[in-house]
């Protein structure tokens, strides 16, 4: 049918079918790239735009709705001439977009409340606000964006944007090099990419958990018109399997073999339109054997349980994947001399990461070389995976990182990747493959679900003498980074304290629930929160101060950890405790007294977290700095931009230690052909790995430059572009390539008295919680948050704070509200509401202090951030609903319910 | 999904239209819920009436102490009627609690209703009202108590391709009334609701003389705790009389366990927990100055 629009002040007639979408025809039709599909649910707020000036979700709205009605997209928000709005200029200001897959549908609101209400409350931003998710910002970014532009507006002043157009960089709030194209929709995340008559696939997944496939019909699936093939295990040309670290998760189930997991994939439809590959894959018939899974360590650790996986050579049969433990003194002795011990049993659930950006990607085969643009935090090691999956040797495989809707760890797995690959090769042409909210759901791997067991003993005075943990964790159906994870739980489980005798162990195994891996925290979020929880029961039944008791036992320069490694510089652990106690008292002060029926408390819990992949990995680190013919500065990297500034991070080291304008540099985001290996982007290594390797090949670049025109001392913009076209006249480039080797590290095994350096570096965070919790529901409203971490050095202040606040979101949900849940294996989280994740409105003001305690081996004394502050915040909340009503939650989320069973339960026990 | 989408200007128009499609058709308003149960298959239409655009079904009217609505009046229209606001607020506030701005802006209180959920905040209030519906099909049109609307969770008794609800009515509480309205969920957000209530009560000489509850989801249908109804009428409008009421719900209710809800101990306890809070609440307005609700 034929209808008329008028879009972003234009008139638009478009032929749509009577049951298109909006955003259908929007994205499809008029190339409005910008309007985004993250749930398809009408839940997230990413397809937001303006129908008549008001906010609907375009997901859900038949296109006819739109009739003769005037829509405003992201699009429309620039001037004609491209000059940005107020709106858009106050987010890139206030640091409010990151992965900015959330921010068109954000400033459309911003937009529609503003028109409507030129003043806002605080309470009236949030509440217009209820409809849009962001996983990245914690809100509070955006929140201040919204105040910034409504008072631009309401007193006619233009917004002033830092550009970073000359002077020292490091420490400033420049814009993001990728801040102005998300805040238009004109940065293309997969599903955005193609529309050049590629094919289309669609998956065909496990329906069961755990079941023997007996046998697999394409057939049906073959028939359907627009067809051109049905992929299966038998033609994949090289090895059927992959993973982070146990290449042993498959790509396709075989007939004959066995499905471990609800996200194991079957065959994959390659159709002339995603439709026609959906629905063929609907045709294709699987006949199953279910058996009797696991789904718990318990169940699966059981003599008699059916063993998931084959043992490695030597080893029983069994489904424990991998154990480890770190020692320290004597535990039992220490305990026994202890005044006093305690102990207690935690469990944290599967999390999910729910990135607003559901999976997506594209791939084409040309002059005999296979190149897939998707994400991936790990990008030469993907390549090399991807092909052994299609046979050919590397260099035959090229992987574009393309910017996602963030990552938060599950990137680090091989994704979409090997799909696309496959059908590329075996199409010769450019595919495409997008996945829904419910596919991304079954698919990724999750936050490992975790049981600890925990015994302290201690003196009167404080100190800490002995720590003993246990920890279980549920791995799930494939190894993914289990086993690092499981590292990093063990090792840091001792939190940021010395501690002379320890003795953790820890045991990852395998169940056939949803494979776990990578997210933000590594396995230490878990271990926090028992013993964080555990420590403030210490400092109860001690009766001193939590802020005390950290510092008697804090690490400090001079402590030795539990791997017992000296920790020589930048231990500013005591500060961030003290910081914390004097912000905590002016919170408080500031806060209005509960609701009738509501008790508060106030919590504390801390952190350290390790910077780079240590233990003995290597880590080289490449980078490349280019000058361009056009005069410009480019640096071509391997660490992928997530969302979290990682580009911006080093465009602006690039920038002061070259001595040019930050607005001078480009960044080339990681490409296999055309930038160098610059190790996973994982481990918050990437501002010290890729930064120092920055600060190493600037001097040699600089060096170039000078022996091309040895007059210049500093290089100023209009010679650049002169010297540059002086340059291609004479065939000439001046291009430099580094490898940055860190100090060395060395793995848990060595022991020798020159290898207890396991990480270069740490950073270290106190955070606060105040609650309210309303004795009669056992709801917890958490009223503010104070966060102090220790950075090192600010190289961005938009982009440090904007990953703490976002982490303390993270840390909110993981206390409160989410939970990924499995029935039996069978998925029951299916949509993007039913994970949990805070809205605004759930989300309290964190104030922020950044402690700059120079980290001498970091550039410009900085570390890494991005995961510390996901550390400490759940087991804060958790210990101020403890001092608000003396019940102590042990296990993770800390719904309504868990409350009152637990108050009623220590009702019953007293 | 559909073959045809069609914008009746008229109620007989639409009517007309159902009877022609011979049970292929479908009546929509804003299509929040319907898209996605067509989306996922869950139901099936050859053909979409949108009745979004009909004048009449877009009403608020107060005359003579009552009070209509017309069915595709928007949440965020109901939220922010001064006519709604002024003589009802609790379903203004009930009506600004669904989804987000994004969902009220098109969603409607019809279609509230006729998908039959338990839980859906502003059925609850307009249960709280003791609402009435008018159905109009091939036949005729009819009214009915809302709670006639529904046969089960999610199934409604109002068969959407051959009839269509018009208009909501109700008499405006009259005398000294307040109310509440309260949302129980994981988070404050458009998440599955573990439990929501709305309260409508009528004081005279520090005595209920009504109180009438509207509580979901607790049972397949929105639920009315009818004899903790019955009972409080004529009670002193006391704090132990609220309690008393809350037990009384509690023990009328039986919600089920619920693998996402939270399991059954916890929302029959939280019953009575939120019946006596809306209760309470709704009294304490029937007793400030100006009336009206918490």
């Amino acid at each position: 049918m034929k209808l008329m629009m008028h879009v972003n002040g234009q008139p638009f007639s478009v032929e749509a079918a009577p049951d298109a979408m909006l955003v259908d025809v929007l994205r499809g039709q008029l190339g409005l790239l910008g309007v985004k599909v993250g749930c398809g649910e009408g839940e997230c707020g990413a397809c937001t735009v303006l129908l008549d000036g008001k906010p609907v979700a375009s997901c859900v709205t038949p296109v006819t709705k739109a009739q003769d009605r005037e829509i405003v997209t992201v699009e429309g928000l620039a001037s004609p001439g491209g000059e940005l709005g107020t709106v858009q200029r106050a987010f890139l200001a206030e640091g409010a977009v990151q992965c900015g897959f959330c921010t068109p549908g954000m400033l459309l609101a911003a937009k529609a409340l503003l028109a409507e209400n030129p003043d806002p409350t605080e309470d009236e931003i949030r509440a217009a606000f209820t409809g849009h998710l962001c996983r990245c910002t914690g809100y509070h970014a955006i929140v201040r964006a919204v105040r910034r532009a409504a008072e631009a507006l309401r007193e006619r002043t233009k917004i002033q944007l830092d550009l970073g157009e000359d002077g020292d960089v490091v420490g400033r709030p420049v814009v993001r090099k990728d801040g102005p194209d998300k805040v238009t929709g004109a940065h293309r995340f997969g599903a955005d990419r193609g529309g050049e008559g590629e094919l289309h696939l669609a998956a065909v997944w496990s329906a069961h958990p755990y079941a023997d496939l007996l046998s697999l019909d394409i057939s049906a699936a073959h028939a359907v018109e627009g067809v051109k093939a049905v992929l299966t295990a038998e033609g994949v040309p090289g090895q059927n399997a992959h993973g982070v670290i146990i290449p042993h998760q498959p790509v396709f189930v075989a007939p004959g073999e066995r499905v471990r997991s609800i996200g194991d994939v079957l065959a994959l439809v390659v159709g002339e339109t995603e439709e026609i590959a959906r629905a063929a894959a609907a045709l294709v018939k699987a006949e199953y054997r279910v058996l009797d899974g696991v789904f718990t360590p318990q169940e699966a650790l059981m003599p008699g349980a059916p063993i998931l996986h084959p043992p490695r050579p030597g080893d029983e049969p069994s489904n424990v994947m991998y154990g480890t433990h770190v020692e320290k003194g004597d535990v039992e002795a220490a305990m026994a001399e202890a005044d006093i011990v305690l102990e207690g049993c935690f469990r944290t659930p599967f999390i999910e990461h729910a990135y607003l950006e559901p999976e997506a990607g594209t791939a084409d085969l040309q002059d005999g070389v296979v190149t897939v643009y998707m994400a991936s935090q790990a990008l030469a090691f993907h390549q090399r995976g991807v092909a052994a999956i299609l046979g050919l040797p590397p260099e035959k495989v090229r992987l574009v990182h393309i910017s996602p809707g963030g990552g938060f760890g599950a990137r680090n797995d091989l994704s979409l990747h090997p799909y696309l690959a496959l059908a590329a090769q075996h199409t010769r042409g450019p595919v495409k493959m997008v996945l829904t909210r419910a596919e991304s759901l079954r698919f990724h791997t999750k936050r490992h679900a975790m049981e600890h067991m925990v015994r302290v003993g201690a003196n009167r005075d404080g100190r800490i003498l002995a720590l003993a943990c246990d920890i279980l964790a549920d791995t799930g159906a494939y190894s993914s980074a289990g086993i690092p994870v499981l590292d990093q739980a063990t090792l840091f489980a001792t939190g940021p304290y010395e501690i002379d005798n320890v003795r953790i162990k820890g045991l990852a195994v395998y169940t056939n629930n949803v494979a776990c891996g990578a997210m933000r925290g590594f396995g230490i979020p878990q271990s926090a929160f028992a013993v964080e929880s555990l420590l403030d029961d210490l400092a109860v039944e001690l009766d001193i101060s939590p802020f005390e008791l950290r510092r008697v036992n804090g690490l400090r320069v001079g402590s030795t950890t539990a791997t017992g490694q000296l920790l020589q510089a930048s231990v500013p652990f005591v500060q961030t405790v003290d910081a914390v106690e004097e912000a905590l008292a002016e919170a408080l002060e500031s806060l209005p007294p509960p609701a009738p029926g509501h008790r508060r408390g106030v919590g504390v819990a801390s952190c350290y977290k390790n910077v780079g992949l240590g233990l003995g990995m290597p880590e080289p680190t490449g980078v490349g700095i280019d000058l361009t013919p056009e005069g410009r500065i480019r640096v071509r990297f391997g660490g992928a931009e997530l969302g979290q500034g990682a580009d911006t991070v080093v465009a602006q080291l690039a920038a002061q230690a070259l001595g040019v304008p930050y607005s001078l540099v480009d960044v080339l985001g990681c490409d296999t052909a055309l930038t160098p290996d610059g190790g996973i982007t994982s481990a918050s290594r990437t501002t010290f790995m890729s930064g120092n390797a920055v600060l190493e090949a600037a001097p040699l670049f600089l060096e170039k430059l000078r022996a091309a025109i040895p007059a210049e001392a500093r290089a100023k913009r209009e010679s650049l572009a002169e010297l540059a076209a002086e340059l291609a006249a004479r065939g000439e480039r001046i291009t430099v390539e580094h490898t940055y080797q860190p100090p060395p590290t060395y793995s848990l095994e060595a022991t020798g008295p020159e290898e207890r350096v396991k990480f270069v570096s740490f950073s270290y965070a106190t955070q606060a919680a105040i609650a309210d919790v309303d004795q009669a529901s056992g709801e917890v409203f958490v009223r503010r948050m104070i966060a102090v971490h220790d950075v090192g050095r600010t190289i961005n202040p938009n982009g440090a704070r904007g990953q703490i606040e976002g982490s303390c979101l993270m840390g909110l949900g993981y206390a409160i509200s989410e939970e990924f849940v499995l029935d039996r294996g069978y998925l029951a989280t299916d949509t993007l509401a039913k994970v949990g994740i805070p809205f605004m409105q759930d989300t309290p003001p964190v104030d922020v202090q950044l402690l700059e305690d120079p980290e001498p081996l970091g550039p410009f004394g900085a570390k890494g951030i991005a995961e510390a502050a996901a550390i400490p915040t759940a087991p804060a909340i958790l210990n101020a609903v403890y001092r608000a009503t003396g019940v102590r939650i042990r296990q993770l989320p800390a719904t309504p319910d868990r409350v009152i069973l637990q108050m009623r339960s220590d009702a019953i026990q007293s | 999904m559909w073959e045809e989408y069609l914008y009746p200007e008229t109620i007989s128009e639409a009517v007309d239209l159902l009877a022609r499609w011979s049970g292929h058709a479908r009546i929509v308003a804003g299509g929040t819920d319907l898209v996605l149960q067509l989306k996922r298959g869950e139901r099936r239409a050859a053909c979409l009436i949108d009745v979004s655009r009909i004048a009449e079904m877009r009403r608020i009217k107060e005359s003579g102490g009552a009070m209509t609505l017309g069915a595709a009046v928007t949440h965020a229209e109901a939220a922010a009627s001064p006519l709604v606001q002024a003589a009802v607020p609790v379903l203004a506030l009930a009506a600004s609690e669904v989804g987000s701005p994004e969902i009220r802006n098109v969603a409607t209180i019809g279609g509230n209703v006729v998908n039959a959920q338990p839980a859906a905040d502003t059925a609850l209030a307009l249960l709280a009202l003791e609402a009435e519906a008018e159905i109009v099909g091939a036949g005729g049109a009819r009214w009915a108590p809302l709670l006639d609307l529904y046969r089960g969770a999610g199934i409604s008794a109002v068969d959407s391709t051959a009839e269509m609800v018009t208009r909501f009515r109700f008499h405006v509480p009259e005398g000294q009334v307040g109310s509440a309205y309260r949302r129980l969920g994981k988070c404050k957000s458009i998440a599955l609701p573990v439990l929501c209530a709305a309260a409508v009560v009528r004081l005279k000489a520090g005595k209920v003389v009504s109180a009438s509850i509207g509580l979901g989801p607790v049972a397949p249908l929105p639920f009315h705790p009818a004899y903790a109804e019955q009972w409080i009428a004529g009670q002193p409008a006391t704090a132990e009389t609220v309690m008393q009421a809350a037990a009384l719900a509690q023990q009328e209710a039986q919600p089920r366990d619920s693998l996402l809800r939270c399991a059954r101990d916890y929302r029959e306890a939280m019953v009575g927990v939120l019946v006596r809070a809306t209760l309470e609440q709704a009294i304490a307005a029937a007793n400030s100055a100006s009336g009206g609700v918490a």
